[in-house]
């Protein structure tokens, strides 16, 4: 029975294994860059699980042509093209805002940066 | 980048081609793979290349930034400006059929044209402008 | 055969991504992440997604990759971060609720390739009969992106442009005032 669901669902298991590991780095990593390699990560998991969705046993890609009994499903493509964007455009984002607070802290790691707010936050007392 | 003279001669005559390859991307983008986005990184990336290995302020010196903001904006006023078209023209926003002197096949393809290519624009631009901003050097 | 190719191309997209995440050097993990994004462009090649693979293969592999090797001009490769054991612990037991969580909600769905699906019959046969009559464009994906789902893509463009627009005004400095 579970060698049955395994065969069965493959490619969802593995979107799920990917969005986990995506999810374990953007929790983990103290590292902001890391953070952005492991949204990209869980981006694409989604995405993958969508694609499977969309597929079709003996289908053939969704473009007329002859002789074609079946085609996958074009709808999860369209909205996925948005999806990868939408992602591309975060990373960017990401990334210039990561550039703006390496120059302020001087640094990316979060510990520090934390250390650095606490060290000022001590000055502005005294 | 002094020296390295065969990448800067692969790079010379691999720009052009990049750049037609994506213009045919954007014109066979309803009869194959391909449309108004993927064209656009294409184009922006025979640019991204030719700054890669030329340097970044090669490309500063050639497009200037007012520029290139001014074709972001403009893209995306192609789109909506069709959308308009047809408003104005008695359909419903992006009803390409309403364009004006084209019926319901003929107006859909050339209102997909339309709209693909100002898609182009704007993500080619916005491609071109985050690399030279994140790549840029500070003067001070 | 099919089943074969793809779980070798599912196995080496796990170890890519675990790799891009175990890398002390982010130039190591930048690369991986790199050549992960063009086997996921692969892996959709094989799953009929022509167009999604496109994209990916220009942007994942292509854009991004070029975009965090830019960055690297100005920020430091190394990862010095080192996780206190309570965050590892915490990290690790959301992953697994959210995983158990998962994996019972694909208990439901029926099996990959099935084409009886709700999914796979309901709005989308229409869509399938009348592109070509309506729209005239073979590429069903694009017909459906530009015509009949025109409000997203100005939506997603309008996306890009601000993104654009966010990166200028966050990255300028005090020229052309």
């Amino acid at each position: 029975m579970i060698i049955d669901f395994i065969i069965g669902k493959y490619n969802y298991l593995a979107a799920i294994i990917l969005m986990l590991i995506g999810l374990y780095s953007v929790i983990i990593n103290g590292n902001l860059i890391k953070k952005v390699i492991g949204l990209n990560i869980l981006s694409t998991a989604i995405i993958l699980f969508y694609i499977s969705v969309s597929k079709v046993k003996d289908g053939s890609a969704p473009i007329y042509a002859r002789d074609v009994i079946r085609y996958d499903n074009p709808l999860p493509h369209v909205l996925m093209l948005t999806a990868i964007v939408v992602g591309v455009s975060i990373t960017a984002v990401a990334l210039a805002i990561i550039i703006k607070i390496r120059e302020y802290y001087g640094t990316i790691e979060e510990d520090e940066m934390a250390e650095i707010d606490i060290n000022e936050e001590i000055v502005d007392k005294k | 980048m002094k020296g390295h003279i065969v990448l800067k001669m692969a790079t010379r005559m691999m720009v052009p081609f990049i750049l037609m390859f994506s213009l045919y991307v954007l014109a066979h983008g309803e009869i194959s793979p391909g449309g108004g986005f993927q064209g656009g990184v294409i184009f922006a990336s025979g640019f991204i290349l030719y700054g890669m290995v030329f340097g970044v302020e090669e490309i500063y010196r050639k497009i200037k930034r007012k520029i290139l903001i001014f074709m972001t904006a403009f893209g995306v006023m192609i789109y909506s400006g069709v959308g308009y078209i047809t408003m104005f023209n008695g359909g419903l926003f992006l009803e390409y059929a309403k364009l004006p002197g084209l019926n319901m096949k003929s107006g859909n393809s050339m209102g997909l044209l339309f709209i693909e290519i100002g898609v182009f624009i704007t993500v080619s631009s916005v491609m071109l402008l985050l690399f030279i901003e994140v790549s840029k050097k500070y003067d001070n | 055969m099919t089943i074969v190719i793809d779980v070798m191309f599912l196995t080496f997209l796990i170890i890519a991504a675990f790799l891009s995440i175990y890398f002390k050097n982010l130039l190591n993990s930048t690369i991986i992440l790199g050549a992960y994004s063009l086997f996921v462009a692969v892996l959709w090649t094989t799953l009929n997604a022509i167009d999604v693979a496109f994209t990916e293969a220009a942007v994942g592999a292509g854009i991004s990759t070029v975009l965090f090797l830019s960055l690297f001009s100005k920020v430091e490769w190394e990862d010095r971060s080192t996780p206190s054991k309570d965050r590892k612990i915490i990290a690790t037991s959301i992953v697994l609720i959210v995983g158990y969580l998962l994996i019972l909600g694909i208990t439901d769905m029926p099996n990959f390739g099935d084409h009886s699906w709700v999914t796979n019959t309901y709005l989308v046969p229409d869509y399938l009969a009348r592109t070509l009559e309506e729209t005239g464009s073979p590429n069903i994906v694009t017909a459906i992106l530009g015509s009949y789902r025109g409000y997203d893509t100005n939506g997603e463009t309008t996306v890009i442009f601000i993104a654009g627009l966010c990166v200028y005004l966050i990255l300028r400095k005090g020229e052309d005032k």
